[in-house]
């Protein structure tokens, strides 16, 4: 029950951070979108059925409500769990070092085909490359940066939840 | 000789004789006696003085007790009439500010020809690249694809997607945005759109045209969206290169795009562009 409810929590919760403190305070275009460790998060320490719904739900939630072109995020938090998913079988999912590596990896990968799908796109203006390339590359430091401690975070709290879950069930026996 | 019977008697007759004439002299004679009055005054007073303050203090911590229980008491309840006070002063805030910004709405609905729906703004869009907003009216109140929202400061952008209840609009400063403009003082001609960050390019404006910093664009009415007249900006930089045929002008809106909450979505104007259509 608990499970259920930690991820449309989540992406409520997130999703009212990117709209009233990213997009006001961290200036839209320079930080990076914060779904992106919720996905690679359950791509990562997740089993695949639970993971494979909420990253698809998680993609449709966002292409509705988002600008972008239908099916634009949903591709993108699907390869972004297919590949975190593939990874994991070769890297030690839960080190340290490689959590910021991952995280600038999959944010380049989503700017990629952001970038791609405005590109194909008609009649669009153009944003100059030289914006593009420096806001791609601050939202690169900072998913490098607290990216990680996101992953982190939602670790701990899917702990205590399981906690409070087993001490509730201890409970009611 | 004496028995002690006696001698006890005798003794309380005497002391009772003496406390007689004691009284009766000190009471007729108060002056005489004053040393003695003083002496026993500094012996008993302190003591007095000690259980008096005692006493005192045992009263004073009772009283305080259920005074301060009492003042609790009264506390917690100002405190709530205070929060109930700062909660109507704030919802009377809202209401005079909202009331101030419906005012502005309806004056524009009455300057106006077109048929508007207000519509209240229900979501932002919480992606980097685009730019968007979710409006709380749909298909049930006659909003459908293609039709522009505006406010009194300017134009707002245009219906892309409607389902029964919400619709998903297009913000102008979204870069697959495009508003065919003029600028009001010249007439100069081109197409706004949408920009990096919160400016517009205007696209297409000829070198030979005269378009200054602080000229107000307005739209054309050619797009088939928007009616003409509409207010989008002010032109906020021209830069006119030596080849080319176009100038290089950036406009910046009249419309704060982070301060949005309610808009107007055009319905008859738009019906009227989409019949011509």
């Amino acid at each position: 029950m608990m499970a259920f409810l930690f991820y449309p929590l989540m992406i409520i919760g997130l999703m009212i951070i990117q709209t009233s403190l990213c997009n006001t305070i961290l200036l839209s275009y320079n930080f990076f979108d914060l779904m992106t460790p919720l996905v690679i998060y359950i791509g990562l320490f997740r089993p695949f059925t639970e993971g494979a719904a909420v990253v698809v739900c998680m993609g449709l939630v966002m292409d509705a409500v988002t600008g972008c072109p239908f099916g634009l995020y949903l591709t993108i938090f699907f390869w972004l769990y297919i590949g975190t998913k593939w990874g994991g079988q070769y890297f030690h999912a839960g080190s340290i070092l490689l959590l910021p590596f991952i995280m600038g990896i999959s944010v380049l990968f989503e700017n990629a085909l952001i970038i791609y799908a405005m590109a194909v796109s008609k009649g669009g203006g153009k944003i100059p490359s030289e914006i593009l390339a420096r806001s791609i590359f601050i939202q690169t430091m900072w998913a490098m940066c607290i990216g990680p401690f996101f992953l982190l975070f939602y670790s701990f709290l899917q702990t205590k939840l399981k906690e409070w879950q087993a001490e509730g069930w201890m409970n009611r026996q | 000789m004496f028995s002690k019977k006696m001698v006890v008697t005798v003794s309380g007759i005497f002391l009772i004789v003496c406390c007689f004439i004691w009284i009766s002299l000190s009471s007729r004679y108060p002056e005489e006696t004053e040393n003695a009055n003083i002496i026993t005054l500094a012996l008993v007073a302190p003591a007095q003085d000690f259980a008096t303050r005692s006493a005192r203090f045992v009263r004073d911590i009772w009283r305080h007790y259920f005074f301060l229980v009492a003042a609790a008491k009264e506390n917690d309840r100002l405190k709530q009439q205070l929060s109930q006070v700062i909660e109507n002063k704030n919802t009377c805030i809202e209401v005079e500010l909202s009331n101030q910004r419906l005012q502005t709405f309806l004056d524009f609905k009455k300057e106006t020809e077109d048929q508007v729906v207000a519509a209240e703004v229900v979501g932002q869009d919480p992606s980097n690249w685009f730019k968007s907003i979710i409006i709380d009216k749909g298909k049930a109140s006659g909003v459908v694809k293609g039709m522009p929202v505006v406010i009194p400061e300017g134009i707002v952008g245009q219906v892309v997607m409607a389902s029964a209840q919400y619709a998903k609009v297009q913000l102008m400063i979204d870069r697959n945005s495009a508003v065919d403009a003029l600028v009001q003082r010249t007439r100069a001609r081109g197409i706004v759109q949408g920009k990096s960050g919160d400016r517009c390019q205007f696209q297409y404006v000829l070198q030979k045209n005269d378009v200054a910093v602080g000229d107000v664009v307005i739209s054309s009415g050619l797009d088939g969206v928007y009616p003409k007249g509409l207010r989008i900006g002010e032109v906020s930089s021209v830069v006119r290169r030596n080849a080319g045929i176009f100038q290089d002008v950036e406009v910046a809106s009249f419309v704060d795009f982070e301060k949005l909450e309610e808009v107007l979505v055009i319905i008859r104007s738009s019906e009227r562009h989409m019949d011509s259509k």
